[in-house]
């Protein structure tokens, strides 16, 4: 059993936000549905400004905040594979997942549009769905949030489920360019023009992930939360981040 | 208490309740089925639980206080609220109604719930907890109200009004626990939150049963004189956590807690600061505990407080964005919409609809 | 907000209301509500047919990154970057993957139209009735031939912008040719980049965009150019930009120069926010410092004869100390110009720090290869010549022009030659024709106009409404807008109202508004298409869009209406086009000329192109190596060059060097002397001239292209509205928002997310603000490319249309539009 995890290299990230369109149409997310996001920040006055981002998936937190909130397992943590998915057949839709996320990566679907006019009234929804685009991929999984949602739930980004569940068993890494693992790597690392994403085993010693993330001494965000995510962000030099010292002073 | 006034006045109040209750229902179902959710003005941006909410909460924690407030009388035996607690019960479980109609028109898939919240068995989730805990409130109420209420002359009601008052407690709490609990919300995040909880639901509570024995008029009405000397130090303590909260976030530097500047910043906090401490005036000296008038208003300015403090407790606490960087930059910005206001409205004149017909129909008095 | 206005922030209008009515059916749409009061299971999908991958290549922006089409039961639902293709290598901008929003645009037009309301403005509705092909080619083909007939075949204009290959865009020459017309085709390059174009022209004489090898760099200088939000080819910098500043020993160094703060200038080594316009003073300011202290690249270059270094701030040099290798005029630019060009004088132009301007042009000196680049930040302002040539010149200083880690040129396809020559079809009138006394509408290559541009089309109303040189009758457009993106664009409204326009976009654009006819092409996902690369990294490679699925409506590629037009205009010219044929024979001719050059990756033919979608061939065939040029003899650059052969294929000027003092130039002084009043003694040099700002405001008005910028056909699709500008936007802004300054907006009391109206001499527009410290307190910046007033529902009203307010105004050498010279005023609105 693999333990999912990702690899964002800041000093790579060019911010172009491709990683956040090719998961939208992967996904077939609402404009603004951003399962994948790039934040921005910026701080400094004029002409010393001082501009950072970073990419945000789901985190897939090892203790994750949203799988205690949630009061009818709809979200829940898969060993196999360590990702934090949602069963749309048993989301109530109370948002208690959202408000104990502490990475604002969950969506709730019955909400105003971004954008009008509204896609779901331009290519309305069959079977109960939010939405269907003429663009619409094959994928389908509603007890893992895969797909295109029915109306009341919330979901999130799912590390790909559908690709990467799928993926040959004991690889290390899922790389878009070993020609096995293509189609199989999350789009967001796929597509990533400056290659800043990697995704691999966190379990398997061998993999690519755990390297760059010991090298270049990756950081967890948010770490006092204790949510302890599964993605893990490089920055190049000193690593400025400071661990939770529930992690690096375990007794 | 007159026998012949008081049936009069529950059915026109009946009547008000059923009216305003179809009117605002037909306009928030006609809005709900031409937008859906996007009637409301929450959003993934983090403003995920809106006016629907904390109409549900501020109703739900004040129907477990007003049963508390029984259980103070058939329980626990203060004399003050032996006479109330038929009426605290009734009110109780007439906020329970609204507080869940709330919910379940803010819920995604509210059917869904009755049955995947019991059977899936989360027991990490506080708000599982709470839904187990609300079953079984919610049976006391119903067994209370059908074997007590309902009968005239029925005696105390014994082992169920324990088993309810356990539960209210455990309603209050596992409540709080979900918003206690979320370490990367300060705001929230706090032991003496759930505590602060349970104070306010048992003053709320309180206030909404002396306020319906005023309006009954008669002994009633001097029962609740007589009971309100405790609402005077639940007052006080309500308005000592506000204080401290307040003080403490605003000296405080951690992410998240900035936002009390723009609580206190705000005319409707120190309203609801002035209204508790008139209300604590008011309960506080035998006199004014005397005037039904000053008693009414006093429970008024109470209910009034404390809306607005549950209000500001759980949007408040949103409006600092978790990690929206450029996205949303500075505070949330969230109104609530034509429709959640209409809703609010909606669950008040189901609660005060099933009141008025209990105390038509009941002997919610002595 | 007032308390009641935030108790009820009600969206209930009669409007709404009325919509609400008729929309219950769709309440599914709207979301969730009561229909989940009867929770229903969701149960997956049936399993999916076959997945099909075809070859295409992206649409979104010149860089033609090859991509792979995922069709599935009838349904295009992913587009991932090719991994064998050059320039994708499997990557995508965030552009590409939107592709599929494109093919399936509600708003797309379903077969050709006909305008029925005769008058033409923003507001008035086409009222377009669809017809059939043959009556939208026999419209066409009838009003060609009657111009023919009255001897004014040359008030038939056709104007193109993003034209691919030799399959739509190579077409158009021979077509203009057959006809009569100098105005078929007039390509949109002025509005373009032409500034560069022309820069390299006058100094190293070739007249185009430059190949890079980045790789193999360590030092790149950016002025204006936004390698990681737009500079093509996009994708592909992005990947170079992973390895040199993530894998690559020693990391690249980088300085951004630019107007306001980006990402690539928040991901530099360093950032420099200059003035808009000021760019060539900071390079002659690096000129400057780099021959003071001694690190131009003298194997390059050249040396003083005795090796000791004569040039002293503010001090002259006698030419005959120095030998110069392949550069000329060196010494003379230093004695007319660049002695007074010190960092401290730069630093007063341009706002600088001078302590910068020096490490820049230290660390540019020092560290080799390095390569100095631009574009349109550069070089759309008056003195756009003179900041591409200084800028450009960095490069010789330091011997980077065609060294490994420098910057080249681009080799074309081995493209066979069409089945049909253009010669054996023309009757008398093509050959001396009446048509032939007349100029180019656009006056493009005329000293009444723009003598050295390579094209005019910003022009071509201003010149029609004058009726100087004569008015048109009929114009088509192909890939290009200017209605929309064109400075004093409402001028173009104007013209528009008067002629007979005919639009092959498949979207409801600004054109097609003010169109009589719409011949509706496919979408790019629909089509058979060659494209040659843009300027990549040299050596050749042609890519081809293969249709992924069969053509969703009535659409007809553009090549194929071309020629089936052709076949109906009289006389041997519709023989030529018979002969022709169609579409899918140009792209077989092309593809024959792959037998004799077959690429690397084996594609040899019309199948094989088809199959793998791109075929090149490596390497690039010459290299400059410390001061020698080598040409590539099959297995190294080992063939020594000699002088002849280097001014023949790569520096193709006059005198075969590098023309720091540029003979082009010189040799049309008197004109350039007369027309904009430059000293005939230093207009042939880079220097330092003042821009002319236009517009009459106070603040400048810069309006870039975003990394979601997709040449216009980006602007429908509602995911690109969601995700504009990250950086100052919101989600839910109501628009694209205007950068202003907090000293600014402090000032006018605008506060953040207020509307406000930017004012020119020309008109006024109105935006929202977004009050932001990344933005310099002097300029404005709103991205162009969403204020659009057609082109589809979501597209319209995302923005503000900011060519309302800029002034139309060209370099006068490279007749490069002056777009982001704009000065403004602004205002609460």
């Amino acid at each position: 059993m693999a333990k999912w995890g990702m690899v964002i290299d800041l000093d790579k990230c060019t911010g172009c936000q491709a990683c956040t369109t090719a998961c939208a149409m992967e996904n077939n997310r609402l404009p603004g549905e951003n399962w994948q996001d790039v934040l921005f920040y910026h701080e400094g006055k004029y002409p010393n400004v001082n501009m950072k981002w970073f990419p945000r998936p789901c985190m897939h937190c090892e203790n994750p905040s949203c799988v205690s909130a949630c009061p009818t397992k709809a979200t829940y943590k898969d060993p196999d594979g360590g990702y934090v998915l949602i069963d749309w057949n048993k989301c109530i839709g109370c948002k208690a997942c959202m408000v104990a996320c502490p990475y604002g990566v969950r969506f709730y679907t019955d909400e105003k549009p971004l954008v009008q006019p509204d896609v779901r009234s331009v290519f309305p929804g069959k079977g109960g769905r939010t939405w269907d685009p003429p663009y619409r991929a094959p994928q389908d999984d509603p007890t893992r949030g895969v797909g295109i949602q029915p109306h009341g739930v919330v979901s999130k980004c799912t590390f790909c489920y559908h690709k990467t569940s799928t993926a040959p068993k004991g690889v290390a890494d899922l790389d878009e360019d070993d020609p096995k693992t293509k189609e199989h790597t999350p789009a967001c690392v796929r597509v990533c023009p400056p290659k800043a994403r990697y995704f691999g085993d966190l379990d398997n010693p061998a993999s690519k992930v755990n390297k760059l993330i010991a090298d270049k001494r990756g950081v967890r965000l948010l770490d006092h939360t204790g949510n302890k995510p599964q993605v893990y962000y490089l920055s190049g030099g000193a690593g400025p981040a400071v661990p939770s010292s529930r992690e690096t002073n375990k007794a | 208490m007159s026998a012949a006034t008081l049936p009069r006045a529950g059915s026109a109040g009946f009547a008000i309740g059923v009216v305003g209750f179809l009117v605002t229902g037909a306009w928030v179902i006609w809005q709900l089925m031409t937008q859906g959710h996007a009637a409301y003005n929450t959003t993934s941006n983090g403003l995920m639980w809106g006016l629907p909410i904390v109409t549900y909460d501020f109703l739900l924690m004040s129907s477990c206080g007003a049963a508390l407030t029984a259980a103070l009388g058939i329980v626990f035996g203060v004399k003050d609220f032996e006479p109330l607690a038929r009426r605290a019960t009734w009110i109780a479980l007439a906020l329970l109604v609204g507080g869940v109609l709330a919910l379940f028109l803010e819920l995604g898939n509210p059917i869904r719930s009755l049955y995947a919240i019991p059977l899936n068995f989360q027991v990490k989730a506080p708000l599982f907890w709470k839904v187990l805990a609300v079953g079984v409130y919610a049976l006391c109420l119903l067994l209370m109200a059908a074997n007590w209420i309902a009968k005239r002359d029925a005696g105390k009601p014994g082992g169920v009004a324990t088993i309810g008052a356990i539960a209210a407690l455990a309603v209050v709490f596992t409540g709080a626990l979900m918003f206690a609990t979320l370490s990367m919300r300060p705001f929230w995040h706090s032991g003496e939150v759930p505590v602060m909880i349970l104070v306010e639901a048992l003053l709320g509570g309180m206030a909404f049963t002396l306020l319906a024995a005023q309006l009954a008029g008669g002994t009633d009405a001097q029962a609740a004189g007589h009971a309100a000397r405790w609402v005077a130090p639940l007052a006080f303590l309500t308005l000592l956590f506000v204080a401290g909260r307040a003080i403490v976030g605003l000296a405080s530097n951690l992410d998240g807690l900035q936002v009390w500047n723009k609580v206190v910043g705000s005319v409707w906090f120190w309203i609801e600061i002035a209204f508790l401490v008139v209300a604590l005036w008011l309960t506080a000296t035998a006199a004014n505990r005397a005037s039904g008038g000053m008693q009414t208003l006093a429970m008024i300015l109470v209910i009034v407080a404390l809306a607005i403090g549950k209000y500001e407790f759980v949007i408040a606490g949103q409006l600092v964005p978790l990690f929206k960087g450029s996205w949303v930059h500075g505070l949330i910005r969230y109104a609530p919409s034509a429709t959640e206001w209409v809703l609010a409205a909606m669950s008040a004149f189901l609660a005060y609809a099933v009141y008025a017909f209990g105390a038509s129909r009941f002997r919610l008095g002595g | 907000m007032g308390i009641t206005d935030s108790i009820f922030k009600s969206r209930l209008t009669r409007r709404r209301f009325l919509q609400a009515t008729a929309a219950t059916g769709t309440a599914a749409a709207a979301g969730g509500g009561l229909q989940t009061l009867a929770p229903a299971e969701v149960k997956a999908q049936p399993a999916a047919g076959q997945t099909k991958i075809t070859k295409s290549i992206c649409h979104q922006c010149p860089a033609r990154c090859g991509i792979d089409v995922y069709t599935t039961d009838g349904r295009v639902h992913a587009i991932w970057g090719s991994t064998e293709h050059p320039i994708s290598n499997g990557k995508l901008c965030p552009k590409g993957p939107l592709g599929t929003y494109i093919l399936y645009d509600p708003d797309r037009f379903k077969g050709p139209m006909k305008r029925t309301n005769p008058k033409k403005g923003r507001d008035e509705d086409p009222k377009f009735v669809p017809i059939s092909w043959d009556e939208a080619l026999n419209t066409v083909a009838a009003r060609l031939n009657a111009l023919r007939e009255k001897n004014e075949s040359h008030r038939f204009a056709l104007l193109f912008g993003r034209g691919w290959g030799a399959s739509c865009a190579g077409l158009l020459g021979t077509f203009g040719a057959l006809y009569g017309s100098p105005n078929v085709p007039i390509n949109h390059s002025s509005m373009c980049s032409d500034g560069s174009v022309l820069a390299k022209q006058c100094t190293d004489g070739n007249a185009s965009y430059s190949a890079y090898d980045y790789r193999n760099a360590n030092m790149l200088l950016m002025f204006g150019a936004n390698f990681l939000e737009s500079f093509r080819p996009y994708n592909n910098n992005m990947q170079v930009w992973g390895y040199i500043r993530g894998e690559k020993t020693p990391k690249t160094r980088v300085t951004a120069v630019d107007v306001h703060m980006n990402t690539l200038l928040a991901a530099s080594d360093r950032a420099l926010l200059v003035k808009p316009g000021t760019d060539g003073a900071l390079a002659l300011a690096i000129a400057h410092v780099i021959l003071t202290e001694g690190l131009w690249e003298k194997s390059f270059v050249g040396d003083f004869k005795d090796g000791v270094n004569r040039f002293r701030t503010g001090q002259t040099v006698d030419p005959k100390d120095f030998n110069e290798k392949w550069v000329k005029g060196l010494v003379e630019w230093w004695n007319i110009e660049l002695k007074d060009r010190t960092p401290a004088w730069a630093a007063g132009v341009t706002t600088l720090y001078e302590r910068d301007i020096v490490a820049t042009a230290r660390e540019f000196g020092t560290t080799r290869p390095a390569i100095a680049l631009f574009e349109r930040g550069a070089h759309t302002h008056s003195n756009g010549i003179f900041n591409g040539m200084a800028i450009h010149t960095l490069n010789a200083l330091v011997g980077s022009l065609y060294a490994k880690g420098g910057l080249m040129y681009q080799m074309g396809p081995a493209y066979g030659p069409l089945p049909v020559k253009e010669d054996d079809y023309k009757d008398e009138y093509a050959k001396s024709g009446p048509w032939k006394q007349f100029p180019r509408v656009d006056l493009k290559g005329h000293p009444d106009g723009y003598l050295l541009a390579k094209n005019m089309s910003q022009e071509i109303p201003k010149n029609h409404l004058s009726g100087k040189p004569y008015k048109l009758d009929t114009v088509m457009f192909y890939l290009t807008n200017p209605v929309f993106s064109a400075p004093n664009a409402p001028q173009w409204e104007e013209m528009l109202k008067e002629v007979f326009v005919i639009e092959t976009s498949p979207f409801p654009s600004e054109t097609a508004w003010m169109a009589d006819l719409v011949l509706p092409d496919h979408t790019y996902l629909e089509r058979l298409q060659d494209a040659p690369t843009y300027p990549f990294q040299g050596w050749p490679l042609a890519q081809l869009r293969v249709p992924a699925i069969k053509p969703l409506y009535d659409t007809k590629y553009f090549g194929d209406t071309l020629i089936e037009i052709g076949k109906r205009i009289k006389g041997p010219m519709g023989e030529y086009y018979k002969a022709l044929g169609n579409n899918e024979n140009v792209i077989r001719a092309l593809a024959k000329g792959f037998e004799s050059a077959p690429g690397d990756n084996g594609v040899k033919d019309f199948e094989s192109w088809k199959e793998k979608g791109v075929w090149y061939r490596k390497p690039y065939l010459w290299r400059q190596v410390n001061g020698e040029f080598f040409e590539w003899d099959g297995k190294g650059y080992n063939k020594p060059m000699k002088p002849e052969e280097v001014k023949e294929k790569l520096l193709k000027t006059e005198s075969g060097k590098f023309e720091i003092r540029s003979s082009y130039l010189e040799h049309k002084a008197d004109w350039i002397a007369a027309k904009t009043g430059r000293d005939k003694n230093k207009l042939m040099f880079p220097i330092w001239e003042e821009p002319k700002y236009t517009g009459g405001g106070d603040l400048h008005f810069v309006t870039p292209k975003t990394a979601l910028h997709a040449e216009g056909r980006g602007a429908n699709i509602p995911t690109v509205i969601a995700l504009f500008q990250p950086t100052v936007g919101g989600r839910g802004a109501k628009r694209a928002l205007c950068e202003i300054h907090p000293s600014v907006a402090n000032a006018k009391g605008i506060r953040d997310g207020d509307k406000i109206r930017i004012k020119s001499e020309l008109g006024q527009i109105e935006a929202y603000a977004a009050v932001t410290e990344l933005t310099r307190p002097d300029t404005l910046v709103l991205p162009f490319e969403y204020g659009h007033w057609a082109h589809g529902r979501w597209a319209k009203g995302a923005g503000s249309h900011v060519n309302t307010v800029v002034v139309n105004q060209s370099d006068r050498v490279t007749g490069m539009a002056n777009y982001y010279t704009a000065k403004v005023t602004v205002e609460k609105a």
